[in-house]
């Protein structure tokens, strides 16, 4: 009876075994490519991490109910989340955990260009292929080969800005002479910051106050009256979290400084911005962004479907680039035909994508250079106008024209 | 720099101190009745921003009515906290007292992450964006009723410490427990009622923070570290102390973006701080032999 069940238990486990072997030689169609994203799920940038998350859900239902990588037998795509916290420090660590115990083939990050600068430095040692659309240039700056920005940067944004305003300023009778800027000192204002000290004298603008801070900024008062003191045409706003946004814009309206206000990033035009500040303080406000919603038809159908699966009435570049990203990531593997990481890489550099979804979104083709960067990402600007954020700017994609503030 | 520049920092720290104190004064109840150093006293006052945010938005209740009543159910939920983990914990191992409430303040702060997700939740009022101006200065009035209303709960404080007996009874548990019990005071009991109190106070700030900044899970890692400030530099354990130590940091931030970058704001406050700690160890109002 003893030798029986010892023979049953050997056949069982044999049986198992070849069972085993047979479905890892099943192996070649895989049916999940884990992709990765980085953003701040918590602490005070967590709404732009969200938003972030969002985006990227929707590209990876759609690409998967569209029938996943191709080239792959049809694997489908499973995102892998990681929260960079509050900080750089936690953003490290954040990506050594991700980059480290996760085969990924490539990942999205980060929201703040402090965070995305911190987790490229792993994603290059790790020679994992990162999109960005954080707008630090220092990130396409480097000479790193994982590193990819398919929107554009501080440069490419204040250059175009600076160029717009001035000549919607001469068509309005106006002159752009003078400058502020105020903003905290984390790395996209950083870099926003030095674009503009290099690019507006330049263009024969005198910058005539500049102050920076470390955030939350306790009291927007004092900014507001040595702005007003400045009395200078135009006000670049950096503060990238919610209370400084929202509290340094109530304190130029208090102060009755009723400029030219340009910030930079999507933290001022969010639905709850809107909330805390109210349609008549906001209007006019304008807000440079990396990717926006355009007037192309896959942006406008996206649009509708965010809507009806949140509820919200817009979005901002935190959705659309992370929805664009995740479709660039989808080309690169179909074309690498593999979901290693460094060929993934190579896919990437070479790519030329010419048709939405990332289009209707980048409101350009896509390319990107030897340093990671898509050379033809124009700048948007969006702006507030009757109570709804709308793009300005460039005006082939725009959905209206820039409106001067009374 | 002119006069009313000044003038306007000097009441934009008034201001904030006004909101520091009532934090800071429930941090250093708690410490100086139970000798417990509460890392999630910030996390309360989180919960009171998002209960006056639900029950403004959901009911339009204003949320300086809402004070006094969010302020009592917080009280109630340091009780559970009193109660239930803290009497847990061997008394005078600060070691696991620390790091019970630290554990304590990321369950708080993750729950309300569950709970409310990440996106700012902001109250607007009629006095929210709006200012008043005398003589050229600008106070936000949520501010302004933030710091008054803040300021009448510390009046109500400190009478209740100095002329209830309940207030007496805490008071002198925090000078001696051993002498309290022996003249018939119920040391436990006056422990919990402190934490109370303490949680309490952070709820009502909570609440009247809320009419000028968005409630965020997060938001209290803004506050922590200027509570510790103000209770150290007013002498922990000191009421008084704490409070005028809050006016200290609101002031020493408002008045050094006057002189310094305003990146150096908070440089300037570790600089004071360290300066009046070399010249009284045991903050302005603590007691030598306590520290």
């Amino acid at each position: 009876m003893a030798a029986v069940s010892v023979r049953v238990c050997r056949t069982l486990l044999a049986g198992m075994t070849s069972m085993f072997a047979v479905g890892l030689s099943g192996a070649g169609a895989q049916t999940t490519i884990d992709i990765g994203l980085m953003g701040p799920f918590s602490g005070p940038w967590a709404e732009h991490g969200q938003l972030m998350r969002i985006g990227a859900e929707m590209a990876i239902e759609d690409i998967n109910k569209q029938g996943g990588i191709k080239s792959l037998g049809g694997a489908k795509l499973n995102l892998v989340v990681a929260d960079t916290g509050p900080s750089i420090e936690t953003t490290t660590n954040a990506a050594q955990r991700l980059l480290s115990q996760r085969g990924l083939s490539a990942f999205m990050c980060c929201f703040l260009s402090s965070f995305s600068l911190a987790a490229s430095e792993i994603g290059e040692r790790q020679q994992v292929p990162m999109l960005t659309f954080s707008y630090s240039d220092e990130l396409v700056r480097r000479g790193y080969k994982y590193i990819f920005r398919d929107s554009s940067g501080a440069d490419i944004q204040v250059r175009a800005a600076i160029k717009l305003l001035q000549g919607q300023a001469a068509a309005n009778g106006r002159k752009i002479e003078s400058a502020a800027l105020i903003g905290d000192n984390t790395g996209a204002t950083v870099s926003y910051f030095k674009s503009l000290n290099e690019v507006l004298p330049q263009n024969s603008v005198k910058i005539v106050l500049n102050r920076v801070w470390t955030p939350p900024l306790t009291d927007a008062i004092p900014v507001a009256l040595a702005l007003r003191d400045a009395n200078p045409d135009i006000i670049f706003l950096g503060a990238t979290t919610f209370d400084d946004s929202v509290a340094i814009v109530r304190g130029l309206n208090a102060a009755r400084v009723k400029k030219l206000m340009l910030g930079n990033g999507a933290q001022y035009i969010t639905p709850e911005y809107l909330q805390a500040m109210g349609a008549a303080q906001v209007e006019g406000l304008m807000t440079t962004q990396g990717t926006a919603i355009t007037k192309d038809t896959y942006a406008a159908d996206f649009l509708k479907r965010f809507r009806e699966r949140t509820k919200t009435s817009w979005t901002v570049h935190d959705t659309t680039s992370v929805y664009s990203e995740s479709w660039i990531i989808k080309e690169a593997l179909e074309k690498a035909a593999s979901t290693d990481p460094k060929k993934v890489r190579d896919a990437i550099s070479s790519l030329h994508i010419t048709t939405p979804p990332p289009t209707a979104f980048n409101g350009s083709e896509i390319k990107f250079d030897v340093n990671g960067q898509n050379t033809l990402a124009p700048p948007f600007i969006v702006q507030w106008q009757n109570g709804l954020p709308v793009l300005v700017t460039p005006a082939e994609v725009a959905v209206a024209p820039l409106k001067w503030p009374s | 720099m002119s006069l009313t520049t000044i003038l306007q920092a000097i009441v934009g720290g008034l201001l904030l101190g006004g909101i520091y104190a009532l934090l800071a004064a429930g941090l250093t109840l708690i410490f100086g009745v139970m000798r417990v150093i509460n890392f999630a006293q910030a996390e309360f006052m989180m919960l009171g921003m998002f209960a006056g945010y639900v029950i403004t938005t959901g009911l339009g209740i204003d949320p300086l009515l809402l004070a006094l009543p969010i302020g009592g159910a917080l009280a109630l939920l340091g009780m559970v906290m009193a109660q239930g983990l803290l009497e847990r914990v061997p008394r005078g191992d600060h070691n696991a007292q620390l790091i019970l409430t630290l554990g304590v303040s990321l369950v708080l702060q993750n729950l309300a992450l569950v709970v409310f997700g990440p996106t700012p939740r902001p109250v607007v009022r009629p006095y929210t964006n709006s200012y008043w101006t005398p003589f050229e200065l600008f106070i936000n009035e949520a501010r302004l009723f933030a710091c008054l209303a803040s300021l009448v709960i510390m009046i109500a404080l400190y009478l209740f410490l100095t002329r209830t007996w309940t207030g007496r009874a805490m008071r002198a548990t925090a000078d001696d427990p051993v002498a309290a019990g022996g003249v018939g005071i119920n040391v436990r009991r006056t422990h919990v009622l402190a934490f109370m109190v303490g949680t309490g106070l952070a709820g009502v700030a909570g609440t009247l923070i809320v009419t000028f900044m968005a409630a965020a899970p997060s938001i209290g890692n803004d506050f922590i570290i200027i509570m510790f400030l103000a209770i150290v530099l007013g002498g922990l354990g000191s009421v008084a102390g704490a409070t005028f130590g809050a006016f200290v940091v609101g002031l020493v931030q408002s008045i050094s973006g006057l002189l310094l970058p305003l990146q150096l704001q908070n440089v300037m406050l570790f600089v004071v701080f360290v300066l009046i700690l070399l010249v009284r160890p045991q903050g302005l109002f603590g007691l030598r032999q306590r520290v």
